[in-house]
């Protein structure tokens, strides 16, 4: 093929060559990332003179020191550079206007898109530490918020696009890989290593045509693919990444502060409470206490193995990627870790006259996931992290021998041996097999209409063990004297498998050259299938029992009812219908229109609501190709875009999954639409009947209405690249609770239903420049850039009473789930007890818990979000640094509570804060007396803190091994680097995880990961 | 060559069209149709299983626990309850919120049942399906009932506003004001009649007997100071239901004896209860003596709430109630102190903390009578009474108490019932009836309340009545202008 070409360019070559007026002769070398461009037009603006590069790049024009040259090769921006004085002008040329872009089903290029999109490349996914592939988006996309609660490994984030999109619907966007529609919460056991880009679809231009499921977005998936006519390249990453507990601020006592406060408190070990003498300890004991971090014990520095070895090549008419994972990250946390085996096989290929294409995209996965349970509670019997946080410093490892030692005394203060006893007797794990394939066909009926069809399938099969064994204190404890063997075991697998066919008829035509038209007439088909079975054993026998196998199960015994075991088993199905039609026009690629139609029906809905239309329309102008600016003007790209679109979200999430196990989204709430009964044990473990669902037979989908209006530009040379849109989206008929009275017996106070509207209304920014370009091999390049995202969120028209709010939800017109409670004003001088404000802001000891709230105009949700990246280059080195921010939210520091509660004492470590506690003679501190009659008392906003944040997302540093050396040794590419990821964060913030939206406690904090990696091309 | 793609193609088309419905027309295996759940006796049957099953008192034990003076705030507690000690009960609390929604929905579950049985066929059988409609009577009293002695302010007040009565399957789009107490009583007078003419069974302790309905009723009939019919009733039932000696007292907490039970709420392994359910909240559910401790009985049990000192103190060494309600560590080094740990819910089959709840003994019905007594302003016929529940519970005969006025009388009687019902979920509701009749209060030990700055409350402050729950009036608006008075 190279050969070919060059053939026909040394003719082009030849023909191009003119005679030139002598002023000054200009070389120099046109490369893109890859290297020299062949036959890449370079010209003189405004004048005659062109000429094109050689094999290697290389040219030579004549030009005058006012010209500026025009540099221009198909598919990469143009490039401008004056002349000036230089002799010597090398070029880096880039792609993008003219790079393939996805706008929902079908493609189109930069120039001619109508839609807000946001595209992510290998370049700033590939080589990062994340287990799961969302949490590496962070800040990559304007208006996309990924917030990750959990440092579990591969462990799930919740996604927003622009703002909270629903209240009691899934609020998370569509996922789509190489055309399978995926499961949105489960990616552990995917290999981000293979993902070649990820377009996020930001506006209802572009998602209506997913109708009732593209309501919160949707982000297309697409893997990577050999290239035609490419000999066998072998590449290999490996990545090794140390993982570590964040720090926080809250200062815990050591044992000499602690005991001496319990000593003086009478309470705990410091007073002899604990060791059940009741006499307290003397000044040498305490200073002989040794001081334990529990952290030490509960964390760990955890190490990370990543390496894939991808294989891809190509022939005339197919092609072939192939890729092997392996991942092994143990968490931060005991028991947490997650191991993984990925397989994937891209092929493709097409007939000799190209009329018909087939695509093959298949990966076979295994993990083997390790997941503490009860993380975030306070069982101080399960919960690791809490002994991690405040177990009592002055015991150790060594204090523990085994469960049935704990048993008596039973104390608190023995939670961090309880939970060393969990660590030894409890296991529970998840294994996973998932398949995600997409099969491609194509075939061009004629060079205007094709045929298309694109199967999916995303099989997931998730095996749930988890298991306690007898001789673990909490077996001894709760099983009693009664039940010696009161061990369990707990097994499910649940197989989840999802089907989709979209076919599809395509007609694509240009017409007199400018007006280009495409239309598409699809169906889609769409089936979820669900099939899990389960046991719960009770009883354990010691003797014979090994994690995962049932030897040692106890069979039911003729004297009690201890071991009966239950079982259970689920078979859902739930489903979709669809066909939609697209058309997109444009002329000259100046202005384009596009117009989206979709009807679909949905299983989870009933007669009238069950089909849905949705649509949408969306155009664009292409300014700069109106010579508006003149020809010297520094703009050279300025596109005005505009769409309206109605987009539907059918998954309703009110928790009702009627009992199925470990389900999905596809698989809750179904059949909410209809009044049933079902059958149960009840009263004296009697079989009872009874209604197992109040029928809502209005229910229907929630539909959300965007308007967005966007601009793209690139100006002054293409060094400033960016894009500014706004939008304005209402969701309608709101999955959301009506409120209900008690009286009608359904045993809440609410009803799901459809009502009230959701506003979100913001603006996306992202914005890059190229302070310095490149001007020689080896040279300097530094270029900056971000993303943006302000959204504000109202909730209207919601079913109140006269109150014009429901607690929980928020007020009308005002934002979604705010902070209502008690304002704390702290401590009273006089008798160091807590203040507070009443509802007429007048101090009081003893405010009405009711009555005295009030509403606080602060939410979990963060305002203004995005990052900030700096990317420079210099000889073979390359440092990129993302930093992502986000202001306007505010949490509650219940781990704060937790540390500051005088009532933790002699159970818990606590904070030093609490030695500045009010007494007589320090009547001026923050800290209630230890005595405050009036602590613990009222909910109020003793711990809303503001969590803003500035936080190093993540930074790299690498170094490029020169081509010329590593081709000497058969190496076509070497890269070493160095990155960390959750670096460094600014907050004010006292505790572990300043990121981590939510008002959760004694949780599982992200960790901070330290990696080094190579990339090595044979 | 083209025509032939453009057939197959439509037919493609055609057959993704046609086969649609495969996809959005999706049935869940597991349910039933409402209109056809319940269609035979048997159904009948299991619907009021699901009634029984709606029956609770762990949220108002736990409450009135908290509320009054049985416990006091562990030594080694994790701050559990910390708030309601403090007296703070307002209209957002648990208890209140969960007590009004779990009694409608059961009571939504008998009237399932009560209008299947109109329909139901029957023929042949109708003893049978009697039976089932006179129990789901009973229990919709029992769930009236239990709510007019927490929300109605004055139960004796006939007009005074009671609580909303419920005697149809409602939609959930129902809404209703509160009834007059009258009405409200009146409903639970005619529901237990019913219920007596209906049920089978004289006795049985499990599920509603004639005797049972009997015995509700004079409780009903005592909250409303009537006890020109209550009287009769307890009477009758206190003589076929003897007093349990001092053995099988301690073994009716046990629940391995049955002696003066005339109904008990069953808890078993594995049954819908059987759990440690919320601990330190008034909700219903889980094992009874999950409200006092984390796992088992005695300290070994992690006891969050302790027996209140001044509890503790009113039983005398001689009682076999002192060692029934609290297991004495004294002194236990670990507190400083004293401990005492609720003992009433050890645990049965081997469970610790589970135990049936005993909602219906003749002991009350003994002081029923002595109610009635020192209504009618007989001092020394209320002590007369209360004297047979001292000599049963000492296993020896004991002076009888010497009332000097009515007012001591009610006082004397008052503090009988909080030791025979500590820990059951009566002393709220005894020092509302009784409480200014009687001169008492809440009764709390200065060393158990001083650390919480809440050791008294008067007795006619109005947290002395549960008020209607905040969340009720967002679906049911017109119902707040009827919320108690001081919420």
């Amino acid at each position: 093929m190279k050969t070919k070409l060059n053939g026909i360019l040394t003719l082009l070559l030849a023909l191009v060559v003119q005679v030139a007026f002598a002023q000054q002769t200009v070389t120099g070398k046109v490369t893109d990332t890859e290297g020299g461009l062949f036959g890449a037009v370079v010209s003189v603006k405004g004048g005659s003179a062109n000429t094109t590069t050689d094999f290697d790049g290389n040219y030579s024009i004549q030009a005058n020191p006012e010209d500026t040259l025009v540099f221009t090769y198909s598919g990469y921006d143009q490039v401008r550079v004056l002349v000036g004085n230089q002799t010597v002008i090398n070029t880096v040329m880039k792609t993008s206007l003219d790079q393939v872009v996805v706008i929902g089903y079908r493609t189109t290029t930069a120039v001619r898109s109508s839609i807000a999109s946001s595209v992510v490349t290998d370049k700033t996914i590939k080589n990062r530490p994340n287990a799961n592939i969302l949490q590496t988006l962070s800040g990559q996309v304007a208006g996309l918020n990924i917030n990750t609660t959990s440092g579990q490994p591969g462990g799930d984030s919740t996604i927003n696009l622009r703002g909270i999109g629903s209240i009691n619907g899934n609020g998370e966007p569509l996922f789509i890989i190489d055309g399978a529609y995926v499961d949105e919460d489960n990616f552990r056991s995917l290999n981000p290593q293979d993902i070649k880009t990820i377009s996020v679809l930001r506006d209802a231009g572009a998602t209506a045509i997913y109708g009732n499921r593209g309501a919160n977005g949707v982000v297309v998936i697409e893997t990577n693919q050999g290239g035609f006519e490419t000999p066998l390249e072998v590449s290999f990453n490996s990545l090794t990444t140390f993982t570590q507990l964040q720090d926080n601020d809250y200062g815990m006592m050591n044992s000499q502060q602690l005991l001496t406060l319990e000593r003086e408190r009478g309470v705990g070990f410091g007073a002899g409470a604990y060791q059940g003498t009741g006499t307290a300890l003397t000044d040498a004991e305490i200073a002989a206490a040794g001081t334990n971090d529990w952290r030490e014990d509960f964390f760990r520095t955890g190490v990370t193995q990543n390496n894939t070895v991808s294989l891809s090549s190509g022939g005339k008419n197919s092609r072939q990627f192939t890729s092997f994972g392996y991942f092994d990250q143990e968490g931060i946390l005991v028991q947490s870790r997650l191991k993984r085996f990925n397989l994937r096989s891209n092929v493709s290929g097409r007939t000799d006259n190209d009329k018909f294409n087939y695509k093959l995209n298949l990966t076979a996965n295994y993990s083997d996931s390790q997941e503490p349970n009860s993380i975030g509670s306070g069982a101080i019997n399960r919960n690791y992290v809490l002994a991690g946080f405040s177990g009592v410093p002055w015991l150790n490892a060594g204090d523990y021998t085994n469960g049935a030692a704990l048993l008596s005394p039973l104390q608190f203060a023995s939670t961090p041996l309880f939970l060393l006893d969990r660590l030894k007797t409890y296991n529970r794990k998840v294994e996973e097999i998932k398949v995600v394939g997409s099969l491609n066909l194509n075939y061009k009926i004629t060079d205007d209409i094709s045929l298309n069809s694109t199967s999916g399938i995303d099989y997931q099969n998730a095996i749930l063990t988890r298991a306690e064994g007898s001789n673990s204190f909490n077996a001894l404890l709760f099983g009693g004297g009664a039940n010696p063997t009161a061990g369990f075991q707990q097994g499910s697998t649940v197989r989840e498998f999802t089907f989709n066919q979209t076919t599809s008829l395509n007609y694509n035509k240009v017409f007199a050259e400018k007006h280009r038209l495409n239309i598409g007439l699809y169906t889609e088909y769409f089936k979820a299938h669900l099939r899990g079975f389960r046991y719960f054993a009770n009883g354990l026998d010691a003797r014979t029992f090994a994690f995962g196998d049932g030897s040692g199960f106890v069979a039911d015994q003729p004297t009690n009812d201890f071991f009966v075991d239950t079982i259970g088993a689920d078979n859902n199905n739930s489903g979709l219908f669809s066909y939609f039609g697209s058309i997109d026009y444009s002329y000259d690629d100046k202005y384009g229109i596009t117009g989206t139609l979709r009807r679909d029906a949905s299983s989870r809905f009933e007669g009238d609501n069950k089909w849905g239309t949705f649509y949408a329309v969306s155009a664009f102008w292409n300014i700069h190709k109106e010579n508006f600016f003149g020809e010297d003007s520094d703009i050279d790209f300025l596109k005005l875009r505009f769409s309206y679109g109605e987009v539907g979200n059918q998954y309703v999430n009110q928790g009702n999954n009627f009992g199925i196990f470990g389900t999905s989204s596809q698989f809750t709430d179904l059949g909410l639409f209809r009044d049933t009964f079902g059958t149960g044990s009840g009263y004296a473990g009697l079989q009872t009947v009874g209604v197992s669902n109040f029928g809502l037979s209005g229910l229907r989908w929630e539909t959300t209405k965007e308007f967005n209006v966007g601009l793209d530009f690139e100006a002054f040379d293409s060094r400033l690249r960016g894009s500014l849109d706004m939008y304005y989206r209402d969701t309608t008929d709101l999955f959301t609770n009506t409120n209900i009275s008690g009286i009608a017996g359904t045993n809440r106070y609410d009803l799901a239903g459809n009502f009230g509207i959701l506003t979100n209304k913001g603006i996306d920014l992202s914005l890059n420049y190229d302070v310095i370009r490149k001007t020689e091999k080896g040279g300097l390049a530094l270029t900056v850039g971000g993303v943006a995202n302000i959204n504000k969120n109202i909730i209207r028209d919601l079913n109140t009473d006269d109150s014009n709010a429901i607690i929980g939800t928020g007020r009308e017109g005002n934002r979604v789930d705010e902070y209502y409670t008690i304002r704390y004003a702290g401590v009273n001088p006089a008798n160091g007890n807590l203040l507070f404000l009443d509802a007429n802001g007048d101090l009081t000891e003893n405010p009405n818990p009711d009555r005295d709230r009030v509403w606080l105009n602060k939410d979990l949700f963060p305002e203004f979000t995005g990052s900030v990246n700096v990317n420079v280059e210099y000889k073979d080195f390359y440092l990129n640094t993302q930093w992502n921010f986000a202001t306007g939210l505010d949490r509650f520091d219940n781990d704060l509570a937790n540390v500051q509660d005088p009532t933790s004492l002699g159970q818990f470590n606590v904070s030093t804060d609490l030695l500045d506690a009010w007494t007589p003679t320090n009547r001026n501190t923050a800290i209630p007396s230890l005595d405050a009659t009036n602590i613990n008392t009222f909910a109020s906003t003793r711990y809303l803190q503001s969590a803003d944040y500035l936080n190093l997302r993540f930074v790299t540093l690498g170094y490029n091994f020169d081509e010329a050396v590593l081709s000497k040794l058969g190496v076509s590419r070497l890269n070493v680097f160095f990155n960390a990821e959750n670096l460094l964060t600014f907050s004010k913030w006292r505790g572990y995880d300043p990121l981590a939206q939510t008002n959760g406690s004694r949780g599982f904090p992200t960790p901070v990961q330290l990696s080094i990696g190579l990339e090595l091309g044979i | 060559m083209m025509k032939n793609i453009k057939i197959v193609f439509g037919l493609a088309l055609a057959s993704l069209v046609f086969s649609c419905e495969d996809a959005t027309d999706i049935r869940q295996p597991g349910v039933l149709d409402a209109a056809t759940a319940i269609q035979s006796l048997d159904d009948m049957e299991d619907a009021l299983i699901n009634a029984y099953t709606g029956m609770f008192v762990t949220a108002e034990m736990h409450f009135t626990s908290v509320f009054t003076d049985e416990i006091r705030i562990g030594f080694d507690s994790g701050g559990q309850g910390q708030s309601l000690y403090r007296f703070n009960l307002a209209s957002n609390n648990a208890g209140p919120s969960n007590v009004w929604r779990n009694n409608y929905s059961s009571i939504r579950r008998t009237n399932l049942v009560i209008e299947a049985a109109a329909t139901v066929d029957a023929t042949g059988d109708e003893a049978r399906r009697d039976n089932i409609l006179g129990q789901a009577h009973a229990i919709r009293a029992w769930q009236h009932l239990q709510l007019a002695s927490l929300y109605i302010v004055d139960m004796s007040d006939d007009t005074s506003l009671g609580i909303p009565v419920v005697d149809f399957v409602t939609g959930t789009g129902y809404t209703a004001l509160r009834n007059t107490t009258g009405d409200t009583f009146d409903f639970i007078y005619d529901d237990l009649d019913t219920a007596v003419s209906l049920i089978s069974a004289n006795s049985g302790s499990i599920f509603f007997s004639k005797d049972a309905a009997r015995a509700l009723k004079a409780r009903a009939a005592a909250y409303r100071e009537d006890y020109t019919t209550a009287a009769p009733i307890a009477q009758t039932l206190a003589t076929s239901y003897p007093l349990a000696g001092t053995t099988a007292y301690e073994n009716v907490f046990r629940d391995t004896d049955n002696s003066e039970v005339i109904m008990k709420l069953e808890r078993t392994i594995n049954d819908a209860f059987d759990g440690q359910g919320t601990t330190g909240d008034s909700s219903n559910g889980g094992w009874a003596g999950a409200k006092y401790a984390f796992t088992g009985p005695d300290i070994a049990g992690s006891p969050y709430y302790e027996v209140a000192t001044a509890l503790y103190n009113a039983f005398d060494a001689n009682d076999v109630r002192r060692g029934v309600n609290a297991a004495a560590f004294e002194p236990w080094p670990a507190a400083g102190r004293n401990v005492y740990t609720v003992n009433k819910y050890r645990g049965s089959q081997g469970r610790p903390l589970m135990n049936d709840h005993k909602i219906l003994r003749s002991s009350e019905m003994v002081l029923i009578l002595a109610e009635a007594r020192a209504q009618a302003n007989d001092p020394a016929g209320a002590a007369g009474f209360v004297d047979q529940i001292r000599d049963a519970r000492y296993g020896a005969d004991q002076a009888t108490p010497s009332y000097g006025s009515q007012t001591e009388a009610w006082g004397g009687i008052l503090d009988e019932r909080r030791l025979e019902f500590a820990f059951e979920g009566h002393r709220y509701k005894d020092l509302r009836r009784m409480g200014s009749k009687g001169n008492r209060t809440v009764d709390r030990d200065t060393g158990d309340c001083t650390p919480f700055g809440a050791c008294t409350i008067a007795i006619n402050d109005d947290r002395f009545t549960w008020p209607l729950p905040l969340v009720e009036f967002n679906g049911n608006p017109a119902l707040r202008a009827q919320q108690n008075p001081g919420y």
